[in-house]
Order: structure tokens, then C-alpha cells, then sequence
């Protein structure tokens, strides 16, 4: 066949499927080229007489063994069948299963990468509580010194500012911006509290 | 003279915090939890410094922290109940094994509910600093860590000292 384009559209033209326009352009085709014409009258040969199925008489004997056989038939091709089909989806099946359990494997690690355990993480500041708290455990009188070495430092970093701009600051207006209602309510009862006294 | 505007002014939230903590409701606060308030100003102090962080900075972090810091507190003390309630289910000579799985489920839940909390602030920190100030963060974090670690060194020294004389 010359004609590859033609020979689709003679197929879908048979099937009904071909819009008019293109039908018109065939009909011109098919006047004109013979390798076409010959192609397009065998199929409608094939088409006619597929559509006319020759009924077969058997008898009634036939149709009673009919499912015995089926069943028998069918039992006997299933391996073979499955085998093939394995065969066939084999290597697919594997490459797919493969890429799934890799997927599973990845989505597992990043899982317990999210709730990864505090002590390996040396950024952590709950991580670092974690470790003085364990270290200091239940010694009272270690915890008393390292509380009373937290305040020491806490005091430098007072000094380092002054104690005038400690107080200062009050006179800004970030600070009450940034309380909340709670913190604001509380302030505003110690005042009152204060005034009444 | 910024970095010294932003330390008053983050020691002056710092003092008002404190005074919101210790309202807490019919609750004394115990040693474990004074002294990680105390870590936590002296972090936030040391912060403050160390980042250069600018007034509208630090007035956008220092309530997320406290916001964060309260809801960690929460947390804790509740992982601290569950804990005990676990010694509990282990103690005397048969262990009550009813109950376990719940308590344990408990713990891991609350644990990582403070993992995620810590990240959120994190994640909220990043927001706000600059790439410099980032890097900075990264270093501080280490440092300070150590320097925690440098004091309990010392505190332990001090009190074996103390407890032989």
C-alpha cells in the first residue's frame, strides 16, 4: 500500500467513524488510485460477510456436554495462561513492585526523621534541657549550684544593659504592641493593685 | 547602642514575663522549672546580643517565644505526670501491665508534640532573621549549649567540694 493516510481513513470510513469532509476527500482518492480502491473493496468483502454469520446446526447432544468440555478445557489452559501472563508482566511487575517498596522505604525514613529522637540533635534547645536534666537528675544540691551559676550569668547580662535603660524601655511603644491580653490584664491589675496602696 | 535599646527592651519583657509566669494559677513553681525559665532568659538575653536582633525584631520574637515557651512548659508538665504515672504502673513486685500501652502511647505523643512545638518557633526565628543573622543563630545555638554544659561542669565541681569539706 501506497497510501498509509488513505488506508486509516478507508478503515474508519467503513467503521462510520470518518467526518463527511474527509469522506468526500477519500471518495476522490479512491477514483483516482487503484491500489486504494482494490484495498477499500476487500475490506467491505471482509465487513459484508462478518456480518452475516453463518448459523451452524448441531445437535442437541452437542450442547449437552458443552460445559463439561468448557470447564475441562478452560482447567487445562489456566497454567499455561498464567504463566504467559506472568511472562509477559514479569520484569514490569518486578521494576514496578521495586520503585513501590523504594518508595515505602524513603517515606518510612523521612517519617522517622520527623519525630527523630531529641538527643541526637545538637541545635536542639529541648535536646539540651534533656541532657542537663539527666545529667543532673535527682542531685538537689547540683541543681541548687548550677541554678545559683544561671543566675550569676543572668545578673552580668543585667548589668551589661543598666539599670536605666532596664526601666526606660516601659516609655516605648513596642512593648505594650507586643504584649498579650493576658499579659496586658496582668499589668494592669498590678497597677491598680499599686495605686490602691 | 540599638543592641543595648533591644536588651532593655527584651529585659523589660523578660521582667514581665516573669511576673505572668508566676501567676500561674495555684501552682508553686519547683525547681526543674524555675531553673529553665532562668535558661531561657539568659538564652534570650545572650540572643539578643549575640544576633544584634533590632527592636521590631525582637518585638515580634520575644512574644512567639514566651507564647512557645508557656505551651512547652504545659507540655512538660504533663509528660512529667505520665512519667510518673508510669514509674507507678512499675513499681512493687508484679507489674501492672493494664495500662501500659495508653501511658507509653502518652509519653510519645507529648514528646513529640514538644518536638514540634520547638520546631515551630524555629520555623517562626527563620522567618524573621536575616541570612547573617541566621548563621549567627546556628553558632550561638552550639555555643550556648556548651557553655550550659561548661556550668554544670563547674556547678558539679563546686558541689563534690563542698559536700567532702
Amino acid at each position: 500500500m501506497k497510501c498509509p493516510k488513505y488506508e486509516r481513513w478507508i478503515s474508519d470510513a467503513l467503521d462510520g467513524s470518518v467526518s463527511e469532509k474527509r469522506r468526500k476527500i477519500l471518495e476522490g482518492h479512491l477514483a483516482q488510485c487503484p491500489d486504494c480502491r482494490a484495498y477499500h473493496d476487500r475490506l467491505s468483502r471482509i465487513q459484508v460477510e462478518a456480518s452475516r454469520p453463518e448459523e451452524i446446526k448441531l445437535s442437541s447432544h452437542y450442547w449437552e456436554g458443552f460445559s463439561a468440555r468448557l470447564d475441562q478445557k478452560l482447567r487445562s489452559l489456566k497454567p499455561e495462561a498464567e504463566q504467559g501472563i506472568l511472562r509477559r508482566l514479569g520484569w514490569r511487575w518486578a521494576w514496578s513492585g521495586a520503585a513501590v517498596l523504594l518508595a515505602a522505604a524513603l517515606g518510612l525514613i523521612f517519617l522517622r526523621n520527623q519525630g527523630r529522637p531529641l538527643e541526637n540533635d545538637v541545635f536542639s534547645f529541648e535536646a539540651c534541657l534533656d541532657r542537663l536534666g539527666q545529667e543532673i537528675g535527682e542531685d538537689v544540691k547540683l541543681e541548687d549550684k548550677f541554678t545559683s551559676l544561671i543566675i550569676s550569668s543572668l545578673g552580668e547580662e543585667f548589668d551589661f544593659a543598666g539599670l536605666e535603660e532596664r526601666w526606660a524601655i516601659f516609655a516605648g511603644p513596642f512593648i505594650w504592641e507586643s504584649l498579650s491580653d493576658e499579659e496586658l490584664e496582668f499589668v494592669e491589675q498590678e497597677t491598680t493593685k499599686e495605686i490602691k496602696s | 547602642m540599638r543592641t543595648k535599646r533591644c536588651v532593655g527592651f527584651l529585659m523589660g519583657f523578660v521582667f514581665l514575663g516573669s511576673l505572668v509566669f508566676a501567676q500561674m494559677p495555684g501552682e508553686r513553681m519547683i525547681g526543674r522549672e524555675r531553673l529553665r525559665e532562668n535558661i531561657n532568659r539568659l538564652r534570650l538575653l545572650r540572643m539578643t546580643e549575640v544576633l544584634a536582633l533590632t527592636e521590631e525584631q525582637t518585638a515580634k520574637i520575644y512574644p512567639a517565644y514566651y507564647r512557645v515557651e508557656k505551651e512547652k512548659m504545659e507540655l512538660m508538665k504533663r509528660l512529667n505526670s505520665e512519667i510518673r504515672e508510669v514509674k507507678d504502673l512499675l513499681a512493687g513486685p508484679e507489674v501492672k501491665k493494664e495500662g501500659i500501652g495508653p501511658k507509653i502511647k502518652a509519653v510519645k505523643e507529648l514528646r513529640r508534640s514538644l518536638v514540634e512545638k520547638e520546631q515551630e518557633f524555629e520555623d517562626f526565628l527563620e522567618q524573621n532573621l536575616s541570612d547573617v543573622q541566621k548563621a549567627k543563630y546556628l553558632v550561638f545555638s552550639v555555643e550556648f549549649y556548651r557553655s550550659l554544659g561548661d556550668k554544670l561542669k563547674r556547678a558539679r565541681v563546686v558541689s563534690r567540694e563542698r559536700g567532702g569539706a
